[in-house]
């Protein structure tokens, strides 16, 4: 249809309440506007809680992730001056919350070695990795083994390790983006990228 | 720059991720051409990086649901700007008309106003007035209520599709509307308007984003004329290997190589090999070779 004579309906609800582009919904949010606020939130939210939840493998903190991220966003939105993007800015603030979750975790790890799974208290060093994948009976069924070497690899990961590749494999960002999330050079980022691969390949290559 | 195995292998990882430099990657392809043991571990490499797929999981069903409504009670109300605000800030906003204006009604002391001409007139059936809500109610000592409606009315905008309100409109829906098939028809309409920078860039962008693949195929075919600029290639070639979808893999390749062999040059040959590397769909790998072919360049290489 060139140039035909079109009628757009603006009908309201949600088909096309406002004509928005982001900018200008950030714009809106910054100014108050807690609907805009809302849809800003919207069009990020779903896969700023697959990230945590990948990562942390944890619904609880998963959900702990995503409300203080949005409540710092929230917050902090006033201060948003778009010299990066919002997607930038909004995954610091998320990677941020990761990582320090992450590295709290690890030190917990090392604190004791004695875990508790399925079949009662173990001391860590007999399991695998992440003891959440060990003791997931679902995990046991669909994966095998396979499945539980990676684990054991990623839990191995230093926390910025694990967040670089989960960013770049699983979320496939480019690492120049994820440098700057993480407020470091790609360069940097490319390292850490290339230490894991070394990891993976030598506790999968064998394997598959 | 000539590589030793050792150092091909340490970097297959990145070549398969796209990160090696310009010259990294020129002098790893070279390498792999004439090593049949490094393509060998490419291979490996590649199976284990699909083999992580395993480790993937997706967060609960209704977690999202749940992380919603939290941060919804969790956020501090919006600052009250007027008296009206001041009052009944407590009350859900969504609150539907039809359930307040009964009891309200029922003591006979409503009083409407507000917002000048936005109000409807509360003798209107309830059925009619069901989509407004309710943002603001107040009452006083003596019973009265005053109720502020936020509503949305139809408005119908037209013209032609270059008449700028219209292009705002189509551009803004393109990107914004929900529901998918408003999406898809909307860059339908944009085709037309494929002339104007913003329209191409509208489709460019709908073709890398568009979680439907409808309103992708939509987008490329919107771009079929414009296939020959930079920008358009550029975003092409980023198809070929991030979509999803076979079809749309398909449709680009044709895009790309319509033009004859003229239109591969060394970056086109370089994505279409890249393809090769990773393209499970026997058809689009059946057509990715001929384009290949076309340009006398090597599919083999992997
Ligand atoms: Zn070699």
């Amino acid at each position: 249809m060139l140039n035909g004579d079109t009628r757009v309906a603006l009908t309201g609800q949600n088909r096309l309440a406002v004509n928005m582009d982001e900018s200008s919904l950030i714009r809106a949010a910054q100014a108050g506007d807690q609907d805009a606020f809302e849809r800003l939130v919207r069009g990020y939210d779903q896969s700023v809680l697959k990230l945590a939840y990948s990562l942390l493998r944890s619904a609880d903190d998963a959900q702990d992730i995503y409300q203080e991220a949005f409540l710092r966003v929230h917050k902090n939105l006033h201060q948003f001056r778009f010299d990066c993007s919002f997607h930038t800015w909004l995954y610091r603030i998320v990677t941020n919350l990761c990582l320090d979750l992450l590295r709290k975790r690890k030190v917990r790890k090392e604190e004791s070695s004695v875990v508790d799974t399925a079949e009662g208290p173990r001391d860590r060093a007999e399991l695998t990795g992440d003891t959440r994948a060990s003791i997931d009976p679902q995990r046991a069924l669909v994966s095998g083994q396979l499945r539980q070497r990676i684990d054991a690899v990623l839990g191995e990961l230093t926390a910025r390790e694990r967040m670089v590749f989960e960013l770049r494999h699983f979320e496939g960002m480019r690492l120049r983006a994820i440098g700057e999330a993480l407020g470091t050079s790609e360069e940097a980022a490319k390292n850490c990228l290339f230490r894991v691969t070394q990891k993976m390949r030598v506790a999968l290559g064998d394997f598959v | 720059m000539k590589l030793a195995c050792d150092s091909v292998r340490e970097n297959l990882s990145l070549l398969l991720y796209g990160e090696l430099s310009f010259t990294e990657e020129e002098a790893v392809q070279a390498h792999l051409q004439g090593c049949t043991e490094c393509r060998a571990a490419l291979d490996t490499e590649r199976a284990w990086h699909d083999g992580l797929a395993l480790a993937t999981v997706e967060p609960p069903a209704d977690l999202l649901v749940k992380c919603r409504q939290q941060l919804r009670a969790n956020l501090p109300e919006p600052v009250p700007q007027n008296w009206l605000q001041r009052l009944w800030r407590g009350l859900d906003l969504n609150l539907n008309l039809r359930s307040l204006a009964k009891p309200a009604m029922a003591l006979g002391l409503v009083a409407v106003g507000y917002l000048g001409a936005r109000l409807p007139n509360l003798t209107e059936a309830p059925q009619e007035t069901a989509a407004a809500h309710v943002r603001y109610v107040e009452a006083d000592a003596a019973g009265n209520v005053r109720i502020v409606l936020d509503e949305t009315k139809p408005r119908i905008v037209s013209g032609r599709t270059d008449d700028p309100q219209v292009r705002r409109w189509l551009l803004a829906a393109a990107r914004e509307a929900n529901d998918p098939g408003l999406r898809a028809e909307t860059v339908a309409l944009l085709q037309g308007g494929v002339e104007a920078v913003d329209v191409r860039r509208a489709l460019v962008s709908a073709l890398e984003s568009d979680p439907n693949p409808g309103v992708r195929l939509k987008a490329i075919e919107g771009l079929r004329r414009h296939a020959g600029e930079r920008d358009t290639r550029q975003a092409l070639m980023r198809v070929l290997t991030a979509d999803e979808n076979p079809g749309i893999r398909t449709q680009a390749i044709d895009l790309l190589t319509e033009s004859g062999p003229r239109s591969l040059d060394a970056q086109m040959v370089g994505a279409l090999q890249q393809l090769m590397r990773r393209e499970e769909n026997g058809y689009v790998r059946q057509r990715c070779e001929k384009a290949l072919r076309l340009a006398n360049a090597s599919a083999e290489i992997f």
